[in-house]
């Protein structure tokens, strides 16, 4: 290398380490520290001598407030940080926090397992509950259900056991009409209207010797609820009310006459219509009269 | 990080090993390092601004940038070209901001007589003062023409080509003096026994 050169790239270093290069000359720097150590070692040696520049000035403390201000910006920044390996004294302390911070991060997730635990169990007994007591309204309004429906049922039982008792009483009572009229030896006996117009007609079944008798009606037009058909017997002496009737809308009805004494005691039959409540024969309207 | 009763194996250490423990993320590394060299860098700062507000700034920005970029610094380097170069670059940023050039070097150290040294380390003051004695001889054995450009080039954050307007000087000049310069001032801090600079 010619002297010059020599001049011209220790010039070129002088300049970098004093910072003072022309940036038409950073290129060339650049090129010269890739290809040659020996350069690269005296721009060391160059920038050393140069730090010691600073000292040919008198030193001055800076305010306290600058390094106030500086730790504290490290402060800031270290608590922004991930924690950096520890050395030295420093190793108890950073293991400790780390262990403390795993500790922590444990208690908080089993705490929030068993928060979401509890939760799901409340939500859980909750939504039991809600189907308990829709379940026990169901079954409120069931047995409400079942009540009426049992109160109609127990009418329609007082009702059918009526009907029963009733029925019960018409066949009785149709068995005794079947009885008086199928039964060898009855004598028939005809009552007829007293009037022309009437197209009413009686038959009263007897026995010879019995107290009872049974008499049906035919043709008899229905009343007014207020007055009612009267059965009568007479000896001639004295007329005996035996029974109070109404006829169906058909005029139908049937009679049975139970007597003071046998019916054959008597000489004369007859059916009036009279108040309901009121039993006057001398001045009700006799319409059917018959002789036995 | 550092605990309290690690400051006096702290003080013990050298830059490049404090500058591990920073990279590690030990401020109290760094807090060693501010004491140890903060008051030469705010003197740079004074020194290149003018001022004291901006040069504030200037050594709390250079450390807080040392403490961001540790893990950039290679220990097998010189901690104290590499702090200074960062000091530096501040200021000169912040001259290319205002747009305006230093003081003069007379000015300069008016402004810093100006402002009072609170130094309480006796030992750390007095081999500042020793090492401020040794280069400030060096410098003054230097040429004054050599001296000038040297001076211009760090302390007034100009380029060889400014340097040369400035002084109306050729650029061939200028590099010639500033090649000379240092390699004078290099053999003089060898004379006077100094190595790299250390704490």
């Amino acid at each position: 290398m010619h002297d010059s050169d020599q001049e011209h790239e220790q010039a070129l270093l002088a300049a970098a380490a004093l910072g003072s290069l022309d940036p038409a000359d950073l290129a060339v720097l650049e090129q010269m520290l890739a290809s040659s150590p020996t350069a690269r070692a005296e721009l060391q040696q160059l920038r050393e001598t140069v730090a010691f520049l600073p000292y040919a000035v008198p030193p001055v403390s800076p305010p306290a407030h600058t390094r106030a201000q500086l730790m504290a910006r490290i402060a800031a920044d270290q608590a922004r940080r991930v924690p950096v390996a520890p050395t030295g004294t420093t190793r108890r302390v950073g293991w400790l926090m780390p262990a403390m911070l795993a500790v922590l991060a444990v208690v908080m997730v089993l705490l929030g397992s068993l928060t979401f635990s509890l939760q799901s169990q409340v939500a859980n007994l909750t939504a039991t509950n809600q189907e308990l007591l829709t379940a026990v309204q169901d079954l409120r309004q069931a047995i409400m259900v079942g009540e009426e429906q049992q109160a109609q049922l127990a009418a329609q039982l007082v009702r059918a056991e009526q009907q029963i008792a009733r029925l019960n009483e018409q066949i009785e009572h149709e068995r005794l009409l079947i009885s008086f009229v199928s039964a060898p030896g009855v004598a028939t006996r005809e009552l007829r209207p007293t009037r022309a117009d009437l197209t009413a007609r009686g038959e009263m079944y007897m026995y010879p010797g019995e107290s009872q008798a049974v008499v049906v009606f035919s043709g008899l037009p229905p009343l007014q609820p207020d007055r009612v058909y009267r059965f009568w017997l007479s000896d001639g002496v004295q007329r005996i009310a035996a029974g109070a009737f109404h006829v169906d809308s058909a005029g139908l009805a049937t009679l049975v006459v139970t007597a003071p004494r046998e019916v054959n005691a008597y000489t004369e039959v007859m059916v009036t219509i009279e108040p309901a409540h009121e039993s006057a024969p001398g001045e009700a309207e006799v319409i059917l009269t018959g002789t036995l | 990080m550092a605990q309290p009763h690690d400051a006096a194996r702290l003080t013990r250490l050298s830059d490049e090993a404090l500058m591990e423990l920073v990279a590690a993320g030990d401020s109290a590394a760094l807090a060693q390092l501010y004491d140890r060299h903060a008051r030469v860098v705010y003197g740079l700062a004074l020194r290149m601004l003018g001022a004291a507000e901006p040069a504030e700034e200037v050594v709390q920005e250079t450390f807080w940038r040392i403490w961001k970029r540790a893990a950039t610094f290679q220990t097998s380097s010189s901690f104290l070209p590499w702090m200074f170069g960062i000091a530096r670059n501040l200021c000169i940023d912040e001259l290319r901001r205002r747009q305006v050039r230093p003081l003069t070097a007379s000015n300069g150290e008016e402004a810093l007589t100006n402002v009072p040294d609170q130094q309480q380390d006796v030992e750390q003051s007095t081999l500042e003062t020793e090492r401020r004695r040794l280069i400030t001889n060096a410098l003054a054995d230097l040429p004054p023409d050599q001296r000038e450009v040297i001076e211009l080039a760090y302390f007034g954050g100009l380029s060889q080509r400014e340097i040369a307007d400035q002084l109306q000087s050729p650029l061939g000049t200028i590099k010639t003096r500033i090649r000379l310069g240092l390699q004078k001032l290099k053999q003089a801090l060898l004379h006077y026994g100094i190595d790299a600079p250390d704490h």
